[in-house]
């Protein structure tokens, strides 16, 4: 993680200031004494303190927690005992059929949900770039407006949209004289129809930031291009999407990363993960096993295992966004 | 470089959803100038327009429904008609009564505040000491802010809720808010706002003999109002809409 992590350019002359503020007299240039340079040297340390030590507590220390966990048998009641089992939670959630199946669903809603987070983004941003400000803003703020509505309000709605005696949504099949599809509650349909809701969710923040990706693109690249006789269409595929890179691959990690976890609320309101585990991804399938199995054990080892493969996945993206990002320097 | 991505994608965000201090918005402006519209045919024009009045109504009309079925008569809530007719407010009275809506409110609003106003501290005063000194540890601890990214609700919930019951905490406010007093996001967005900071005005600044606690509360907050604002904003709405607590009943 951290070899890819750290390479920052330092802002030299900012640090070199704060360090000439921290040791010597302002106006003097005098060098403090031994005392007050130790005290010039902590401050960063105390201003990171607060953070740092709830990331610690709320975050890290669970984490570690979860690992010890994991070697354990322990129903979470606090009169039980826990039992060392050794790593016999891992062998036993590496054999779960459970696991698989979500596995694989959660790589669908990664898949499913690329269109609403880079392919759609990107071709609302390109058309609404081009058109005059008041019209782009208003189909922006159109598509941006699910973003405010809370998963428990958006769970509701799509509830009774997809409702099958009258929902909205079921009307144009019934005008087709086909019988209303329960698309919540079928097992081919469930994944799609989640999918969808959570798509419908995300696709405002996405274009909020390929838009805001495409407005900082320097505007002579395209100038230059235009003057020396390109196309329209050659200018966008030559020179904006690959100045868009970056952004782009900020968004596939993002929906890498985060898509299990963004999920997981609309998962709980609108399916319960069923029918028969159909959009039981693996952090819906963490959470039923720890509040629903109460078998805190399985759950912590099957936790661990994801932490490392995200872990690892993220950096698989990270280098991968090196290769691909063009940048404008 | 990998961070600089980070970060620079936080700015755009906040680009967009304030007006910033240095002038992006001129850009955006050249930009849409410079972008030549279709003049031969319109029909490129009409089918952009087509396309996103379907995006638009894809987004807003579950929106729309979630109004139109708060105002129709009790009973008919399912009803599929475009609009509610004769329209009521029994639904809205409903929820009065049989719901303290008050208090669900203020509980929402006081967790949100607090937890808005803390986080906005304690992302200053960490996004402060990352962009402005070079100290034994930074990269670590750095790398240690984003890989909280990784560390999904579902790992922490169970040594967290024990924690949380071992406190006394669980069905409190206490027992939200304080698992989540810092949040990484904050931290790593303002420290690209922060590293942006002229350094002319640092330099007067110590000229003047401010220390680096009177710098950053005279000098650059003052300077950095709106993304302050924004990430408040954005800290404020995430908060009202938080669902994945700390204390998940079981």
């Amino acid at each position: 993680m951290t070899d890819t992590l750290v390479l920052v350019p330092v802002d030299n002359a900012a640090v070199d200031l704060a360090d000439r503020v921290a040791e010597r007299e302002p106006l003097t240039g005098r060098r403090r004494p031994f005392l007050e340079r130790a005290r010039a040297r902590t401050i960063p340390y105390l201003l990171l303190l607060p953070a740092a030590l709830t990331l610690l507590v709320w975050t890290y220390r669970p984490l570690v927690e979860t690992l010890r966990l994991s070697f354990y048998d322990w129903n979470m009641m606090p009169t039980s005992d826990r039992v060392w089992v050794g790593t016999d939670n891992y062998r036993d959630i590496v054999q779960l059929p459970e696991l698989r199946r979500s596995l694989s669903v959660t790589g669908w809603m990664m898949l499913g949900l690329v269109p609403f987070t880079i392919v759609l983004p990107v071709v609302i941003s390109l058309l609404t770039h081009r058109m005059r400000p008041r019209s782009r803003t208003l189909y922006r703020a159109a598509v941006f407006t699910p973003v405010l509505i809370t998963p428990v309000v958006a769970a509701a709605v799509w509830r009774w949209l997809l409702n099958t005696s009258g929902g909205a949504y079921q009307k144009p099949i019934e005008w087709l004289g086909r019988e209303p599809i329960n698309w919540l509650r079928e097992e081919r349909t469930a994944l799609i129809a989640v999918i969808l809701i959570a798509g419908w969710k995300m696709l405002g923040f996405a274009t909020l930031m390929v838009s805001a990706g495409l407005s900082s693109i320097d505007s002579s690249y395209h100038e230059a291009a235009a003057i020396d006789g390109a196309s329209e269409r050659r200018i966008r595929w030559r020179i904006t999407l690959p100045l868009l890179s970056p952004t782009l691959t900020f968004m596939g990690l993002m929906t890498v990363l985060l898509t299990a976890q963004w999920l997981f609320p609309l998962i709980d309101l609108l399916t319960k993960g069923g029918p028969i585990g159909a959009t039981t991804n693996v952090y819906y399938l963490l959470y039923t096993m720890g509040f629903t199995s109460f078998d805190a054990g399985l759950s912590s080892a099957a936790g661990v295992l994801f932490f490392i493969a995200f872990g690892l996945l993220a950096m698989g993206c990270l280098k991968l966004m090196d290769r691909l990002s063009f940048y404008d320097n | 470089m990998t961070i600089d991505r980070f970060g620079s994608a936080t700015v755009m965000l906040l680009v967009d959803a304030a007006p910033a201090p240095w002038p992006t918005d001129i850009a955006d402006v050249t930009a849409a100038v410079a972008a030549p519209r279709a003049r031969r045919s319109p029909w490129p024009r009409v089918r952009a327009h087509a396309f996103m009045t379907a995006v638009a109504l894809f987004s807003c009309f579950p929106i729309y429904w979630m109004f139109v079925t708060g105002l129709r008569q009790r009973g008919r809530e399912y009803d599929s008609s475009l609009i509610p007719f004769p329209p009521s407010l029994d639904g809205v009275r409903y929820v009065f009564e049989t719901l303290d809506v008050w208090r669900l409110l203020a509980n929402t609003f006081f967790f949100a505040i607090v937890v808005t106003l803390a986080q906005l501290l304690t992302s200053i005063f960490a996004a402060y000491a990352f962009a402005r000194w070079e100290f034994f540890g930074k990269r670590v601890l750095f790398a240690a802010f984003l890989a909280t990214w990784l560390v999904p609700f579902q790992v922490t919930m169970i040594p967290n809720y024990v924690l949380l019951s071992e406190r006394g905490w669980l069905n409190s406010l206490t027992g939200i808010i304080v698992p989540q007093l810092a949040g990484a996001y904050g931290v790593l967005m303002l420290r690209q706002h922060f590293k942006s900071f002229p350094s002319e005005l640092l330099d007067a600044a110590r000229l003047d003999g401010k220390g680096a606690w009177s710098t950053l509360w005279r000098v650059i907050l003052p300077n950095m109002q709106a993304p302050i604002t924004a990430l408040g904003l954005l800290l404020f709405v995430t908060a009202c809409r938080c669902w994945c607590s700390a204390t998940p009943t079981p």
